[in-house]
């Protein structure tokens, strides 16, 4: 049967090599000139346990998302019977091992396998048999590739040559079994099942996720200072910032906490990195403190925050969008500070180079909001995003040694002299004639701390007035799909839900459009209540409880939602999803 | 050459009459000056609480962050760039109660920094409750009863947790406080300096005539000598003289070691530092073919 697009699904025990199996099998399939997109479920465990990866892709159409509703199914535990048996498509194919023969039974049914399945191909494999005769068990999941391959009639070389790359190092025997693996389990494949429809090869020669591109970003911008603790799913950021530490000159101090990290970058940007850390919401609840002492002292400082299942510990490896209104309003008092939403892995690499420029030139915290299905889907996507053509390092305001003396009265720098724009020169330590104290304590234009009123008003004016520069450079929301003409629908969503709403446009009967946040602070109000209050009809779509965003929108644009599209299971929405809730409306 | 009247800043301190934080004030000063350090090379990161006020009295560059919080800050000023002198200085409740983690992790790492513990058993600033120093039994707002927990020891922790230079000096013995600090801040890796700094309105037990009754500095003491981990006994030696507590209380120098500090090992620091952002876009071709 035609497929345009297929999804593969391979289900085991943590530990049992999935996420690996995936890869393998999504770059040789981009290297093949696919489109793909691999997202990964996992349990917060080291072993045992169920999870799974999913490859989709294709040759035809550019895949953006992942899709819940499967055509191949790996299974190597009994748990994927009962997990993913029922997401096949109609026509879809089970193959599982044979010593799992048995284990069909409770998952439903009377067929020759114990299942209940119709229109499913039901395949017992001897995976294990196979591997074990080649050299060891561990290569089952090989086995396992060659029978999905065979399944698509895909030749084998591009796999092969994958292995020959990644096991190289390993030595001869490694890959030659893992190649006699493949054929062997392409060999189990008596007629190919899926014919894939083809159109010209992808220029999409880039694998990579959302934490990757945002340390692409990080990276350009000239960040030279990570300070981390690990924290699912933002720990990948201090693995590959550390991992180009010693050929970038970054350094990554692993600290001993949360709290530890988040004023090391303070003390980093104070004395004049570009300086960054990542976490979860967990971990950013314990940096919330040093967060608004970056806003008070004025420290140009980076987090990254991706997002994860809350409350506390919550479902610490799956997604959500529930951190919103803690970024936003985290730590005490008013203090100015930007949240930028990326909602691809193109906007994880240009947000996190652009809140390097931003954080130096307005001397705040900058927050990149980010969530587990982004940070850790990986995509295939072209290099040419990631170019470093037009942009530019703009540090803001850093005096040298004469800008001090300019700004000094009797002998002593002004570190936050008042300016129009609420931005005061700095000058880094080891700048001559520019010694200031930064403080937690409001402070005059010198950095003394001071109580008087007049002071006070004209401090927090001074800081609060930056917003208005912030808010102005800031791209405006923009529509994308339907005019706002033409469109019956407008959805409204934010970050890694981009993707997703954006396949929706593409299988909707009607049209519609996307209006998709950005910038949660400062917050485009104006221009949002005039898209909002033209639309047709406007759902909201998020992956929380509460529907963070659409209460941001309420509060800031008097506009009211009264259709909404939520999911907080834990497990990114697909298209469909939404167009069955559409539906149902 | 820096002097002393460099380093007069805009404002005085605001302590209370006859605060023991007078003389730290003065002992930093003078370390400064004698360790022949540039003001706008050093920094000074401190914590909140009456002592951690001493930024805005010393003309450097200071950072007054939060309370327990001096030591990462300080650190992320280290590590951005090494080639600053950099100083934490915080009372006894900031760096052995809210600190208390920063502190450990920062000695086993042997940053280059130089800690002053203005440690005067007493929270002060929040008008007088007990402190992770004070002694048991002492009556405060929040022991009403007694403290009933025992007090940290700053020297065996300093021991235990691997710091490299372990003083204790004392804010009315200022020459002798003023070489310990120049002895840290010449020290290439972490110099803890516990210091007992008498708070003249909470702590009507630990006052000056206390102290002065009972120090004696083991510089002074023949039988005593500073040692590395080389001597097993001069290390047990500097953990028993660090309990020795009552009518005779030891200051000065503990214990020193060199042992490589945290930034001469990081790779990332052997051919730039942080702060040297460069002008331009940095090329990212090398690490975007890893995804290919």
């Amino acid at each position: 049967m035609n497929r345009k697009t297929i999804n593969i699904l391979i289900g085991g025990p943590a530990g049992a090599g999935i996420e690996s199996a995936g890869l393998l099998l999504g770059q040789s399939l981009n290297r093949e000139g696919a489109s793909v997109f691999i997202s990964n479920e996992i349990m917060s465990l080291i072993r045992g346990g169920h999870n799974y990866n999913r490859v989709r892709f294709s040759f035809l159409e550019p895949v953006l998302c992942h899709d819940e509703t499967v055509d191949i199914v790996v299974a190597l535990d009994k748990d994927s019977f009962a997990e993913h048996l029922s997401q096949l498509r109609e026509g879809g194919v089970f193959v599982y091992d044979k010593s799992l023969e048995g284990a069909a039974t409770g998952a439903g049914g009377s067929t020759a396998d114990g299942v209940d399945a119709p229109g499913v191909k039901m395949m017992p494999v001897d995976l294990v048999g196979t591997a074990k005769e080649l050299g060891g068990e561990i290569y089952k999941n090989t086995v396992a590739l060659g029978v999905v391959l065979g399944l698509m009639g895909e030749p084998l070389e591009y796999l092969e040559k994958m292995i020959r790359d990644k096991f190289g190092s390993k030595g001869a025997e490694v890959v030659d079994a893992n190649i006699k693996a493949l054929r062997a389990g392409a060999g189990f494949v008596s007629e190919v099942h899926f014919e894939l429809e083809r159109g010209d090869k992808f220029e999409e020669e880039m694998l990579l996720n959302g934490n990757d591109a945002f340390c692409l970003g990080a990276v350009a911008a000239g960040c030279k200072f990570v300070a981390a603790y690990p924290m699912t799913p933002a720990s990948s950021i201090m693995h590959t910032m550390a991992a180009w530490g010693r050929k970038k000159g970054i350094v990554m101090k692993h600290a001993e906490d949360e709290i530890a990290a988040m004023n090391m970058i303070v003390g980093a940007g104070f004395a004049g990195a570009r300086s960054m850390t990542c976490t979860s919401g967990g971990g950013f609840a314990l940096m919330t403190e040093a967060v608004g002492l970056a806003g008070c002292a004025e420290v140009p400082c980076v987090i990254a925050e991706s997002q994860r299942v809350g409350p506390s510990t919550g479902l610490p490896t799956r997604t959500e969008q529930g951190d919103l209104r803690q970024v936003m309003h985290a730590s005490q008092g008013d203090y100015p500070r930007l949240v930028m939403i990326p909602g691809d892995v193109a906007e994880c690499y240009s947000m996190g180079f652009d809140a390097f420029n931003l954080a130096d030139k307005y001397q705040i915290p900058v927050i990149v909001l980010l969530d587990k299905y982004l940070s850790e889907s990986i995509v295939s996507i072209s290099g040419d995003h990631f170019g470093t053509e037009g942009l530019e390092i703009d540090r803001g305001k850093i005096l040298d040694s004469s800008g001090a003396s300019a700004a000094s009265e009797e002998g002593f720098f002004k570190r936050y002299a008042e300016s129009e724009d609420g931005v005061s020169g700095r000058t880094l330590p080891g700048t001559e004639k520019g010694e200031h104290v930064t403080t937690s304590y409001e402070t005059d234009e010198f950095g003394e701390a001071v109580e008087d009123r007049e002071n006070r008003v004209l401090e927090m004016n001074k800081r609060m007035r930056k917003m208005d520069g912030l808010l102005a450079e800031l791209p405006e929301p923009e529509l994308v799909g339907a005019s706002a003409d033409e469109a019956e629908i407008t959805f409204v969503g934010f970050g890694s839900l981009k993707p997703v709403l954006e396949e929706v446009l593409t299988e909707l009967d009607v049209k519609a459009n996307i209006l998709l946040i950005k910038h949660a602070v400062p917050f485009h109000s104006e221009k949002i209540e005039v898209i909002l209050k033209a639309a047709n009809r406007v759902i909201l779509v998020e992956q929380n409880f509460s529907g963070m965003m659409g209460g941001v929108i309420t509060e800031n644009t008097g506009f009211k939602f009264d259709e909404k599209i939520l999911k907080y299971d834990g497990r990114q929405m697909d298209s469909e999803f939404i167009i069955n809730k559409l539906n149902s409306l | 050459m820096t002097e002393l009247t460099d380093l007069q800043t805009k404002t005085n301190p605001n302590w209370c009459p006859g605060c023991g934080d007078y003389g730290v004030q003065a002992a930093v000063k003078g370390a400064i000056v004698k360790a022949g350090l540039k003001t706008s090379e050093v920094v000074i990161s401190s914590g909140i609480g009456c002592g951690s006020k001493i930024p805005h009295w010393v003309k450097c560059y200071g950072f007054e962050g939060l309370h327990g919080r001096p030591l990462p800050v300080a650190t992320g000023i280290k590590l951005a760039n090494p080639e600053l002198t950099v100083m934490a200085i915080g009372g006894d409740g900031d760096g052995y109660g809210l600190g208390m983690g920063h502190l450990i992790h920062s000695m086993r790492r042997n940053l280059d920094i130089t800690y002053v513990i203005q440690d005067n058993q007493i929270y002060g600033l929040t008008t007088g409750q007990t402190s992770p120093t004070s002694e048991k039994g002492v009556r405060t707002k929040s022991t009403p009863e007694g403290a009933i927990e025992i007090p940290v020891n700053p020297i065996e922790l300093g021991l235990a947790s691997g710091a490299t230079y372990i003083a204790r000096g004392y804010a009315g013995n200022l020459p002798h406080l003023t070489s310990l600090i120049e002895g840290g801040l010449k020290h290439r890796g972490f110099a803890l300096i516990d210091v007992f700094q008498p708070c003249v309105t909470f702590n009507k037990v630990n006052t000056y005539e206390y102290f002065n009754s009972r120090v004696y500095t083991l510089e002074d003491d023949e039988s005593f000598v500073v040692a590395g981990p080389g001597d097993p006994d001069a290390r047990c030696e500097a953990s028993r003289r660090g309990r020795e507590w009552g009518d005779k209380i030891p200051i000065g120098l503990f214990y020193r070691e060199e042992r490589p500090a945290y930034g001469d090992e990081e790779a990332a620091l052997k051919e730039s530092k942080p702060v040297d952002v460069p002008d331009k876009v940095v090329d990212i071709e090398e690490l975007k073919s890893s995804f290919m």
